[in-house]
């Protein structure tokens, strides 16, 4: 076990190596630089180029490459060109936004998957079972950012039960922060919940159909007991794969979400630093992306593993 | 099976599939058609619009009309003027055109770049398949949007280059799709047989392999352009896709959002429309799963 | 409007015109001078704001937090980026202020004295100031601030105020004199416009104030705050009053009204004009400088269409400025032809009759040519542009011009700007309500290096602008503001649409709150009920 961990962490290291070269490529494709970022339309060409050449922007491509791939190999992720604060603290300061937001809205989609699956899979065909469907369909489809308006408008502004936008650790005010966490989990939770809604139903409704099943019912054993040892374990695979992919997939890809509640996250920071060309700033943040998402796919498959002892990596 | 669903199948490691279920029961299957044959009715009628849209609107959707702000739907306007004074109801029949157009040309260069990479990754094995797979993990890792959001920066924004972006996200969904069909299938027996009448590789990938890999590919194709029309709408929102004045149900969910108080009807319309035509590409797709049945599952581009 | 900057006893009360008076004994014509009336006040708001008590009674202490809709890049009050408006007051002092009249007030400089030739100003610095670090300000720091100004690489937006400017040099610790290239009438607007920077903090700017104002900075988290605290030794006592001040950072204006609603923000700066009239009746709205900025439709004119002077004179025309001002900007601005303010020495009333939103006039403009067509580029962060482009395109499409637009984003908006690659751009311009010559200092302005004429500005409007740059007789320096008015609307490469007028929502508790005629936010007298 332990030489595959060892061998998909050094797998790694050419993905990310090609992913800082794609990435670079693309961003550098993109007009405009840093430096008219910063000094607006108003100065004169020639301060302009001054302040290029002082950022080094006009050393050719493979150079600024080079110099930035030398720097990261030796953990410094640079200094963002914009606001000359480092990458590292950038993100240190990002990141817990980010997750907390994450974890919130995976938390969500969990609570109301489960038991909506559950319900679903002990009685299919009552009402209860076409609800949970849909549910499914419905939370599939509506867009994340028109979800997000609707609460804003429902809760937040008609209602006025919640506030609409805004970010406070949840260490430093727990209440608060619950408070605020609330519409955006929701938002971001709904077609992930609808998910997993439908896989925790139709793994449970596997395995109850299945032989040792039937023969726990026939020696008399409880419902719960039938449900809960055997078929929530079964149905734990795919569930622990939805939340590892959307885990991944939020860190970065939460921008609208962040975006409409103004939630100060990873994927702002990104389209931000996207929008005035902060090279060092999308280059650490797409490695950290990258990064994150290969290494909760590493974990995952450990937790298949773990799971199913069928499963076994040479 | 759905987007993620079906994503999440194809990312689980092969022994763990197999535990994964589909729909059992000629019941459930019957369902699933009609949500399905619903679905594709719902999608004619949008596509039906979308094409006649100049006619079926009652207005133009660029005529303005300033002193006209911000009123509610009534007979004149079903549903309100924008801040220009528009008819929210003629844009949101245009904003159609876009929407559909998206899905469907997102869906051809998905399917043009991904069906290809994945036959010669499955097919060939290898070198091949290492790097065609290894580029395909790095535009899997990259979150959709931002991907996108890269891409239109460098093209500029644009209805054409949004199909564009979205386009080349999806590409992976396919490849993977079409990879895992042909190295299935690439084993079989009709397969091996028709090689040994000494056709070259193209002939069996494209005249033999790919027919019957189609079935999942139809479904792939039906979640792909859903999920384009989402991230299309998502890209409008942000500025990024659909250039004004043109209508597009994702810029009008923007401009909605701003003018929450003065309109707050502003963007219900946009959002059902959209919403309706992802729920019927979702149940189409479903229907058609049902039908095609077992064999490799298809996979979503990233959520 | 809110009491600008508190007043202390000054040493010298000057209009603008008397400033120039003063020094030269020998000037021609200063009869005419007392004839001259002073500058018209800016238009009124709609609400008129409460009366400030005297700064001696307001209370002490308290925090407040002030909401700004985009973060800040660097503390260098010399890289002007409009996102620093809100704070380069608070950290820092500048050589004089203007009152809303645009009246010279004294600020680190008590007095100042034009020579008897116009070729020399000589400031008498304020005793007894010192800077957060602690450092005592002497003429030297001046010195050295004039010195970075001027230098390519530090100078950013200062450097071409400071174009005129020769040798500064300070005869003893507490008299500045500041050398001239050439006679000037602009040189209160340059010494309103230096903010002084302790030059010990000078290496540090990017991550640090470092200045003399009446607060300190704190600490700078971003993308989320900025922390400033009261500066205890500032030299306008009482004043400040608040012991701490907190700029929180929002990512978008709808979110900050939603912080002012719910009591996290005290200050909303660059209060959408839209939520205005809903808002008014629990918050204090404050509208800020009418003409700190104006709107405009930047025309290329080496390209076509744009190359023939009538087309673009057709813009006059063809923009129906009533409709920006109603639909975009919900009310809150004036439309203007012209681009400077009210109070400006050039603005001139009755222009606006001659350019009235006429398309049949237009279309005459056009010389009845159908098929034309062009592409307005504009920064998307901005919705206002885009949706004054959208009305400009409407309309262009009823006279036969068709106008595709293309939204970019921020900074490829500046590049292309600066680069002249536009046809047309709905922008806006600074410096609108200093002394004319000012709106020079915007690139499409410019006499020289200009990004659409290149070298080739129309002469007219070259020779305008040397001549009002040239002379203090005020009665020349309209005539010259005249010929300047003329060429611009003859040659039409710009067209003025509106003011930019920023509103600042107000919670109730806050008082004293005060804006510069740059609508550069001013905390030194608000306090905290």
């Amino acid at each position: 076990m332990g030489k595959y961990v060892a061998l998909r962490l050094v797998q790694l290291l050419p993905v990310l190596l090609l992913a800082s070269i794609a990435v670079w490529l693309m961003i550098y494709l993109i007009p405009g630089d840093p430096a008219i970022a910063m000094l607006g339309p108003d100065v004169t060409a020639e301060q302009l180029a001054r302040a290029r050449e002082r950022m080094g922007l006009d050393r050719p491509l493979p150079v600024q490459y080079a110099l930035w791939l030398g720097r990261v190999v030796q953990g410094d992720l640079g200094v963002s060109y914009v606001g000359s604060v480092p990458v590292r603290t950038m993100l240190a300061q990002r990141i817990p936004v980010t997750l907390q937001l994450t974890i919130a809205a995976l938390l969500v989609a969990l609570a109301i998957a489960a038991p909506l699956g559950i319900m679903a899979a002990i009685r299919p065909r009552s009402w209860i079972g076409r609800l949970v469907g849909v549910y499914s369909a419905l939370a599939m489809a509506v867009p994340t950012f028109w979800l997000g308006i609707l609460l804003v408008l429902l809760f937040g502004l008609q209602l006025q039960w919640l506030p609409t936008s805004g970010f406070v650790p949840i260490w430093e005010d727990p209440g608060r922060a619950l408070r605020l966490l609330i519409l955006p989990a929701l938002t971001l939770s709904a077609y992930v919940s609808a998910v997993l809604a439908r896989f925790t139903r139709a793994a449970l409704l596997e395995t109850i159909s299945q032989d040792y099943v039937r023969t726990a019912r026939a020696k008399g054993l409880r419902e719960r007991a039938v449900v809960g040892a055997h078929a929530l374990r079964n149905a734990l695979i795919p569930i622990v794969t939805v939340v590892g992919l959307q885990f991944g997939a939020f860190m970065g890809g939460a921008v609208i979400t962040e975006a409409i509640f103004d939630y100060p996250g990873l994927g702002r920071m990104l389209l931000q630093a996207i929008l005035q060309r902060d090279y060092t700033v999308i280059q650490g943040t797409m490695l950290f992306v990258v990064l994150s998402f290969a290494l909760i796919n590493l974990l995952t498959d450990l937790l298949y593993a773990y799971l199913d002892p069928r499963i076994r990596y040479s | 099976m759905s987007v993620t669903e079906a994503q999440v199948v194809a990312a689980a490691p092969a022994a763990i599939r197999a535990t994964v279920p589909a729909e059992r029961g000629t019941l459930a299957r019957l369902s699933r058609q009609r949500a399905g044959l619903a679905g594709l009715g719902v999608l004619a009628v949008l596509a039906l619009l979308a094409l006649a849209a100049p006619l079926v609107s009652p207005r133009d959707p660029l005529a303005q009309d300033r002193a006209d702000q911000f009123r509610p739907p009534s007979l004149a306007n079903p549903f309100g003027t924008d801040e220009f004074g528009r008819d929210i109801f003629s844009r949101v029949i245009h904003g159609a055109r876009i929407s559909l157009l998206t899905g469907a040309v997102a869906v051809l260069i998905a399917a043009l770049v991904g069906v290809p990479l994945g036959l010669l990754g499955g097919f060939f094995g290898g070198w091949v398949d290492a790097v065609t797979m290894r580029f395909l993990d790095f535009l899997l890792a990259v979150p959709a949007i931002l991907l996108a959001m890269v891409i239109i920066a460098v093209l500029g924004p644009g209805s054409f280059n949004a199909m564009l972006a979205v386009g080349v996200v999806s590409v992976p969904a396919f490849a993977r799709l079409t990879r895992a069909s042909t190295l299935s299938l690439k084993e079989r027996e009709f397969v091996l047989a028709t090689r040994a009448l000494g056709v070259g590789p193209p002939y069996l990938m494209f005249r033999t392999i790919l027919p019957n890999a189609s079935g999942p590919l139809l479904v792939q194709m039906a979640v792909t352009a859903a999920v384009a029309m989402l991230l299309e709408a998502a890209l409008s929102f942000l500025g990024l896709g659909t250039r004004p004045p043109d209508p597009s149900w994702g810029s009008m969910l923007n401009t909605g959002r701003s003018f929450l108080h003065q309109a707050p009807w502003y963007g219900l319309f946009p959002g059902i429309a959209i919403t309706g035509a992802v729920l019927s590409l979702n149940a189409v797709a479903d229907a058609l799963q049902a039908v095609v049945g077992g064999g490799s599952r298809p996979s979503g581009a990233t959520a | 409007m809110t009491v600008p900057y508190r007043e202390t006893a000054p040493a010298v009360s000057l209009t603008r015109r008397a400033f120039f008076r003063r020094g030269l004994a020998l000037a021609a014509g200063s009869t005419l001078l007392a004839a001259c009336a002073p500058a018209a006040p800016p238009a009124a708001p709609a609400k008129p704001a409460p009366t400030t008590a005297p700064a001696a009674a307001a209370k002490r202490g308290g925090t407040i937090t002030v909401g700004v809709p985009s973060d800040v890049q660097t503390f260098d009050p010399f890289n002007l980026l409009f996102q620093h408006f809100p704070l380069v007051q608070n950290f820092y002092d500048t050589l004089i202020r203007y009152d809303q009249s645009l009246k010279p007030l004294p600020g680190l400089a008590e007095s100042w004295t034009v020579a008897p030739d116009g070729q020399s100003v000589t400031l008498a610095l304020r005793k007894g100031v010192k800077f957060h670090s602690g450092k005592a300000l002497v003429a030297d720091d001046v010195v050295k601030n004039f010195e970075k100004a001027a230098d390519k690489d530090r100078g950013f937006n200062m450097l071409p105020a400071v174009a005129n400017v020769d040798a500064v040099t300070a005869p003893d610790a507490s008299t500045v004199r500041i050398g001239l290239k050439k006679v000037s009438p602009e040189v209160t607007d340059i010494l309103q416009a230096l903010a002084i920077v302790d030059p010990s903090g000078m290496d540090e700017l990017k991550t640090k104030a470092a200045g003399s104002g009446p607060f300190k900075f704190v600490e700078w988290s971003p993308g989320d705050r900025i922390v400033m605290e009261r500066n205890a030794d500032y030299w306008n006592a009482p004043a400040p009053h608040l012991d701490r001040v907190i700029y929180k950072i929002f990512g978008d204006s709808d979110a900050m009204v939603a912080a002012l609603q719910s009591g996290i923000i005290d200050v909303c700066t660059s209060f959408p004009p839209k939520d205005v009239a809903r808002l008014s009746s629990s918050f204090e709205m404050v509208r800020g400088y009418a003409g700190a900025l104006t709107y405009e439709l930047r025309i290329n004119p080496t390209k076509p269409p744009f190359d023939k002077k009538e087309v673009r004179q057709a813009m006059h025309y063809a923009i129906d400025r009533k409709s920006v001002v109603d639909n975009v900007l919900f009310g809150i601005s004036e439309p203007t032809v012209l681009p400077y303010s009210r109070a400006s020495a050039a603005h001139d009333p009755a222009v606006a009759a001659k350019y009235p939103f006429d398309l049949n006039r237009a279309r005459e403009l056009l010389g009845g040519a159908t098929g034309l067509r062009a592409e307005a580029i504009f920064n998307s962060q901005v919705p206002e542009l885009q949706a004054m482009a959208q009305i400009l395109k409407a309309d262009l499409a009823k006279i036969g011009f068709e106008l595709d637009l293309a939204p970019l984003d921020a900074t490829q908006a500046s590049r292309r700007l600066l680069a002249g690659e536009f046809q047309i751009t709905p922008s806006f311009s600074g410096n609108t309500q200093k002394y004319p010559t000012r709106t020079a200092l915007n690139s499409i302005y410019r006499t020289a290096n200009n990004p659409v004429w290149g070298d080739t500005v129309p002469k007219a409007y070259v020779d305008a602008v040397n001549e009002a740059n040239s002379t203090i007789d005020p009665a020349r320096q309209k005539e010259a503001f005249g010929k300047l008015n003329q060429a611009l609307l003859d040659e039409s490469w710009v067209v003025s649409v509106a003011y930019r007028q920023s509103v600042f929502g107000l919670a109730r508790h806050v008082k004293g709150f005060a804006y510069t005629v740059d609508d550069m936010v001013v905390l030194e007298n608000v306090s905290r009920e």
